[in-house]
């Protein structure tokens, strides 16, 4: 793999500096303000810097529809998960098309939102065709049918960033980009998680990364399910891993902030559309992508790729892995000819069991130096719910 | 309950094509493409990619240092 088989697409950039943005912080003081959670204020940093292009703002009735039912933009660019801002109706009164309206995030205007269209929706097609089930116990499903009744449409323009206690560890594709560029990288691999680096995950990032120039772990922080590890576990484990087991030059850590949405097969597309855009050329794509319980098929998440040979990315595909006792090491379905008894699978329960027992055979799952960052925590992992739905109203 | 289709939108236009080209195409409708025009469809997304692809947007002088101030300040770069 040494030609570089994609290169950058045109990123969207839509922010404001200088006179520009001073013009219009003082505009948006007369405008109707649409207040914003974090998980909404991260994605109109996302839009405007071109994370989730080619989104220029939140999606329009044409555009949602279209993701909605055929997993494409209406201009049939790939897109699969509706990228939306619900309001309240009394709110959705107060916006019309051809109006502006500005974000407010945390008492801070963030955006300009020039409205396209106000429309109603239906949380039940949204729920059946992007998660493939209207069970609530589904916490994508859960979670769409909490929303406000109301979809605000139309392109945004920053203002401000969204405060966050991890923008440090935040970088814009046009960042990235310019990293991979100074590092020599011409092939670069993206790797999404949500969880603590276990050994399976790095034998199956050094694996990916032995064809490329370069990996760019990017960890999601953000709202996630209860009984998932919390982004400051995952961001400390992860820098551990790094600092004891990769070379620095082979390596860029950076976080991607939104939330999980556990669409399993379409957010796997969604996760490498945004690594994409990152400037990455391939992308990690495992057993049970974004999958939660029994909701998908274990290889659904490859197998929608054939869908879509436009990303722009080159998905590399993996099978589960697991450690054996008898190779001695990680190993996957492929490479391995002993039977179950000798499989170690890096389960949630069994890594939790290791991190919180003696005889939990810890060293088969993960590194010392992670479990030693792992216990610093009572509770490494998320006890409530931590749904915010207070955004948009 | 559908579940996450891939279906093509109905908003279509027919497309002209050699008679002998779609014969070729033919063969291949099947388990992957369910018609010659989800064949074709396919066959046209990838090659618009690549195009697309190659109208990167470059940044200028100014902008690459502020960038580059900013990730020596975060440690990425030397």
């Amino acid at each position: 793999m040494s030609e570089n088989v994609t290169s950058s697409i045109p990123l969207v950039r839509r922010t404001l500096t200088g006179e520009a943005r001073e013009a219009a912080l003082a505009r948006a003081k007369s405008l109707v303000q649409i207040e914003v959670g974090d998980d909404l204020a991260y994605d109109v940093s996302n839009i405007t810097h071109g994370v989730f292009s080619p989104l220029r703002g939140f999606m329009t009735a044409r555009d949602c529809s279209s993701v909605v039912q055929h997993m494409r933009l209406a201009n049939d660019t790939a897109w699969t998960i509706p990228i939306i801002l619900d309001v309240s109706e009394s709110l959705a009164r107060s916006l019309a098309s051809g109006r502006t309206a500005v974000l407010v995030h945390q008492g801070k205007f963030v955006a300009l939102l020039e409205i396209a269209d106000v429309y109603p929706f239906d949380r039940q097609e949204i729920a059946a065709h992007v998660y493939g089930t209207l069970d609530t116990a589904h916490p994508g499903v859960a979670r769409a049918m909490k929303m406000a009744p109301y979809l605000v449409g139309g392109d945004l323009m920053l203002l401000n960033e969204p405060e966050d206690p991890y923008q440090d560890y935040r970088l814009t594709p046009i960042e990235t980009s310019l990293l991979f560029k100074e590092k020599g990288w011409r092939t670069v691999v993206g790797f999404q998680t949500r969880n603590i680096p276990h050994l399976g995950h790095e034998y199956l990032q050094k694996t990916a990364l032995s064809f490329v120039d370069g990996i760019f772990i990017n960890p999601l922080l953000g709202e996630k399910k209860v009984g998932d590890f919390k982004d400051e576990v995952v961001l400390r484990s992860y820098k551990t891993l790094i600092e004891h087991y990769y070379l620095r030059d082979r390596i860029v850590l950076s976080i991607f902030r939104t939330r999980m949405r556990y669409a399993g097969p379409r957010e796997a597309v969604f996760h490498a559309i945004v690594r994409r855009n990152f400037g990455c050329t391939h992308f990690v794509v495992g057993r049970d992508h974004a999958g939660v319980g029994g909701y998908y098929a274990p290889y659904a998440a490859q197998e929608i790729f054939q869908h879509f040979p436009d990303l722009g990315i080159v998905p590399l595909f993996f099978s589960a892995f697991f450690h054996c006792r008898k190779c001695g090491g990680v190993v996957n379905e492929k490479t391995c000819p002993h039977d179950a008894s000798m499989r170690v699978e890096f389960s949630g329960t069994r890594l939790r069991k290791a991190l919180t027992e003696a005889d939990g055979q810890a060293d088969q799952l993960i590194r010392p130096e992670v479990a030693t960052v792992v216990r610093e925590w009572a509770n490494p992992l998320i006890e409530i719910e931590e749904i915010d739905m207070e955004g948009a109203r | 309950v559908p579940t996450t289709s891939s279906g093509e939108s109905n908003d279509q236009i027919p497309v002209y094509l050699p008679r002998a080209l779609c014969q070729r195409a033919q063969r291949f409708v099947g388990e992957r493409f369910a018609s010659v025009d989800a064949f074709v469809a396919h066959a046209v997304r990838e090659m618009l990619a690549r195009e697309e692809m190659k109208e990167s947007t470059g940044l200028s002088e100014e902008e690459e240092q502020r960038v580059k101030a900013r990730l020596r300040a975060l440690g990425y770069l030397e």
